[in-house]
C-alpha cells in the first residue's frame, strides 16, 4: 500500500520533470525533479522486492553508476548524438534481458510463474523482446556511424525490402509459435531475429536522417521498458514508459517535419539516387578565397551571420566561431547565427555547442527569422554546413531535398563556406550553393580558418 | 488541462493500487486506460517545445527509459537460479549506466544553457 503510494508520487515527479524539461528557464530544475523521482522509484522497488543477496546488486547497480558517470563526464559536447545513442542502446538491452529472464522462467518452471496469465505475460514478453532488441542493436549501429566507426552513408543491398519483410514475417511466426505451442526454439529465435532486425534496419538508414533515428529509437527504449513493465505488472514502469514512447514519438514526427521528410521515407532509407544524378549537373566553377581576402570582406561587412552545421562539431570549433564572432561585434557589425532546427547530427545539436561556447542567447536566430533577414546581410559564413543551405530545396524540383525548409544564405551579399574539402553533404548531394556568383570557398579544417580570420582582426 | 490528467492518473492508481503483485487477473480495462492516458500525456507535454531543448529532452527523456532498471529489480527477486540471476545483473549494470549517464549528460548540457541566462 505504501510502496504504490510511493510509485504514484515518483510517477508524477517524472511527469512534472519532463514537463519543466520542456521550458529553458526551468529546464535544469525539470531533470533535477525527473532524477529525485527515478531515485525514489528504484530505491521503493529495493525495499519491496528485496533482492536475495543485496550487496551484488548493489556492487553491480553502484559499477553500472560509475560507468555511466565516466562516460557522461568524459564525452565531448561534440559527440553528444552518438552517446544519447549509445546510452538508450543500453537500456535497450535492460529490456531484453528483463524479457530473457521471463521468457525463461515461463520455459522452464510454468507451474510456479507467478502471474496466473501467462498468456498475457507471453505477449508482452514478445513485445519487449523485439521492440528491445531493435533498440539495442538499431542503437549500437547508429553509435557506430555517427562516431563514423562504420560507413556513415545508407548501406542497402540488393533486395533489401525482401530481407526486411521476411524478418518481420519470422518475428512474428515465432511469437505465435512460441506463445501457440510454447515452443522454445522459437524463443531463441525471436531473440535473435529481434536482435538482427535492429541492426539491418538502420544500417540502410542514410546518415542525414540520424537525428530522426535516434529520436525514434528513443521512444522505441521507452515502449520496451513499458512492455517489460506489462510482464511483472508495475505501474511506475508502464507510466513512465509509455510517456518516453510518445514523447519520442512525437519529437522524431516534429523532426521529420522540420526536414520535409516523411517518416515512411525516412524509414525505408536512402534518397532515390537515380532521380537526382541526370538533373543535377555542375553549372559552375568553385570559387577559393584567401584568408586575408575573406578578411578585408569581413571587415567591411555591416551585418555578418553565421550558419553552423556539423563541421562545426566535427572540427570542435565552436569557441573559433564564437571568437570571430566577437571580433566581428567589436569591428561594429551585427552578428547572428542562423540555426537550422536539424543542423548538426541531432535536434538542437547546434544549440547545445553553441551554449558551451557561451554565445549570447539573444544572437541565436531560428529558421524563419533568419531568412528573413538574409537579403539585408552582407555576409553569410557557412561553417560546415551542407544540406540546410542547399538552394535545390527552393529551386530544383527533381531534388529529393526538395520542399525541405532551408536556411537561404544565398540570398545574402557574399556567402562564405568553410569546408574541408570538395566532398558532398552527408546526404551525398551536390551542392548548388558552392558554384553561386556571389559564394567564395575557403578549404581547410574550420577551427584553423576560424582562429586565423580572428587573428587578422588582431592586427 | 495538465492537472487534470492528473487527478485522473491519482484515481487510476488508486483503483489498481488495492490488488498485490500476484494478481490472478489483472484489469486489463484500467490497464488499456492507463496507458492511454500515459501516452496522451506525453503528447501533451512535448508538442509547444522550443527546438534549441530538442537535444537535452531527448537525453532527459533516454534517462527516464532507464526505468527498466525496475523491472529487472523486480525479475531478480523472483529469480531463483544462476543463469536468470546472472541475466538479471546484467540487465541492472546496463539500466544504471543508462540512468546515471543519462542524468549527468542532460545536466551537463543544460548547464551551458543556463550559465548564459544571468
Amino acid at each position: 500500500m505504501c510502496a504504490d503510494f510511493i510509485y504514484i508520487v515518483s510517477a508524477v515527479l517524472l511527469i512534472y520533470g519532463i514537463k519543466l524539461l520542456g521550458k529553458t528557464l526551468t529546464a535544469r530544475r525539470g531533470n533535477f525533479v525527473s532524477a529525485i523521482g527515478m531515485t525514489l522509484a528504484i530505491l521503493i522497488t529495493l525495499i519491496q522486492f528485496k533482492p536475495h543477496n543485496l550487496t551484488l546488486t548493489f556492487v553491480i547497480a553502484l559499477l553500472g553508476a560509475y560507468v555511466g558517470v565516466l562516460m557522461a563526464l568524459k564525452v565531448q559536447m561534440t559527440a553528444m548524438p552518438e552517446m544519447v545513442a549509445l546510452f538508450n542502446g543500453f537500456g535497450g538491452l535492460a529490456s531484453v534481458s528483463i524479457g530473457l529472464v521471463e521468457g525463461i522462467k515461463i520455459n522452464y518452471i510454468p507451474a510456479i510463474y507467478y502471474n496466473s496469465d501467462i498468456f498475457f505475460s507471453q505477449i508482452a514478453i514478445c513485445l519487449t523482446l523485439m521492440v528491445g532488441g531493435v533498440t539495442f542493436t538499431g542503437s549500437l549501429i547508429a553509435y557506430g556511424k555517427l562516431s563514423q566507426k562504420i560507413p556513415t552513408g545508407s548501406i542497402t543491398f540488393c533486395g533489401q525490402k525482401w530481407v526486411d519483410l521476411a524478418l518481420f514475417f519470422l518475428l512474428l511466426v515465432a511469437s505465435c509459435e512460441w506463445i501457440g505451442a510454447h515452443s522454445i526454439w522459437a524463443f531463441y529465435t525471436l531473440i535473435l531475429f529481434g536482435l538482427l532486425g535492429g541492426g539491418v534496419f538502420v544500417l540502410h538508414i542514410g546518415g542525414g536522417d540520424m537525428p530522426v533515428i535516434i529520436s525514434l529509437l528513443n521512444s522505441f527504449s521507452g515502449i520496451a521498458a513499458c512492455a517489460a513493465g506489462l510482464i511483472i505488472f508495475n505501474k511506475v514502469l508502464i507510466v513512465a514508459g509509455c510517456l518516453v514512447g510518445t514523447s519520442g514519438l512525437i519529437l522524431t514526427l516534429i523532426m521529420c517535419k522540420a526536414m520535409n521528410r516523411s517518416i515512411k521515407k525516412v524509414l525505408l532509407g536512402g534518397f532515390s539516387f537515380k532521380a537526382t544524378q541526370t538533373t543535377t549537373q555542375k553549372q559552375g566553377e568553385l570559387k577559393q578565397i584567401s584568408i586575408e581576402d575573406a578578411y578585408y570582406i569581413l571587415e567591411a561587412a555591416r551585418t555578418v551571420a553565421i550558419v553552423p552545421g556539423y563541421g562545426l562539431a566535427v572540427a570542435q570549433a565552436q569557441h573559433a566561431v564564437k571568437d570571430l564572432g566577437q571580433k566581428l561585434m567589436a569591428n561594429g557589425a551585427d552578428v547572428y547565427y542562423a540555426i537550422h532546427p536539424v543542423a548538426g547530427r541531432m535536434p538542437g545539436h547546434m544549440n547545445v555547442l553553441l551554449a558551451e561556447a557561451d554565445v549570447d542567447y539573444d544572437q541565436l536566430t531560428e529558421l524563419e527569422t533568419a531568412n528573413g533577414r538574409f537579403a539585408d546581410t552582407d555576409v553569410a559564413i557557412v561553417v560546415g554546413a551542407n544540406d540546410v543551405v542547399n538552394p535545390a530545396a527552393v529551386e530544383n524540383p527533381g531534388s529529393p531535398l526538395y520542399g525541405m525548409p532551408i536556411l537561404e544564405v544565398f540570398n545574402a551579399k557574399t556567402v562564405f563556406v568553410l569546408k574541408r574539402g570538395q566532398g558532398k553533404g552527408f546526404s551525398g548531394l551536390e551542392n548548388e550553393l558552392f558554384t553561386k556568383e556571389n559564394t567564395r570557398m575557403i578549404y581547410g579544417d574550420a577551427k584553423s580558418t576560424l582562429t586565423q580570420l580572428a587573428a587578422e582582426f588582431k592586427e | 488541462m495538465l492537472l487534470k490528467l492528473l487527478t485522473i492518473k491519482l484515481h487510476f492508481g488508486l483503483h489498481i493500487m488495492k490488488k498485490s503483485f500476484t494478481v490472478e487477473s489483472m484489469d486489463y480495462g484500467w490497464l488499456g486506460f492507463g496507458i492511454l492516458l500515459a501516452s496522451w500525456l506525453g503528447v501533451e507535454l512535448i508538442s509547444k517545445i522550443p527546438s534549441q531543448l530538442h537535444t537535452p529532452l531527448m537525453s532527459g527523456t533516454n534517462a527516464i527509459s532507464g526505468i527498466t532498471l525496475i523491472g529487472a529489480l523486480v525479475a531478480l527477486a523472483h529469480t531463483h537460479d544462476p543463469l536468470t540471476e546472472f541475466l538479471c545483473y546484467i540487465g541492472v549494470f546496463f539500466a544504471m549506466i543508462n540512468v546515471a549517464g543519462g542524468y549527468l549528460v542532460t545536466d551537463r548540457m543544460l548547464k551551458m544553457f543556463n550559465s548564459k541566462k544571468r
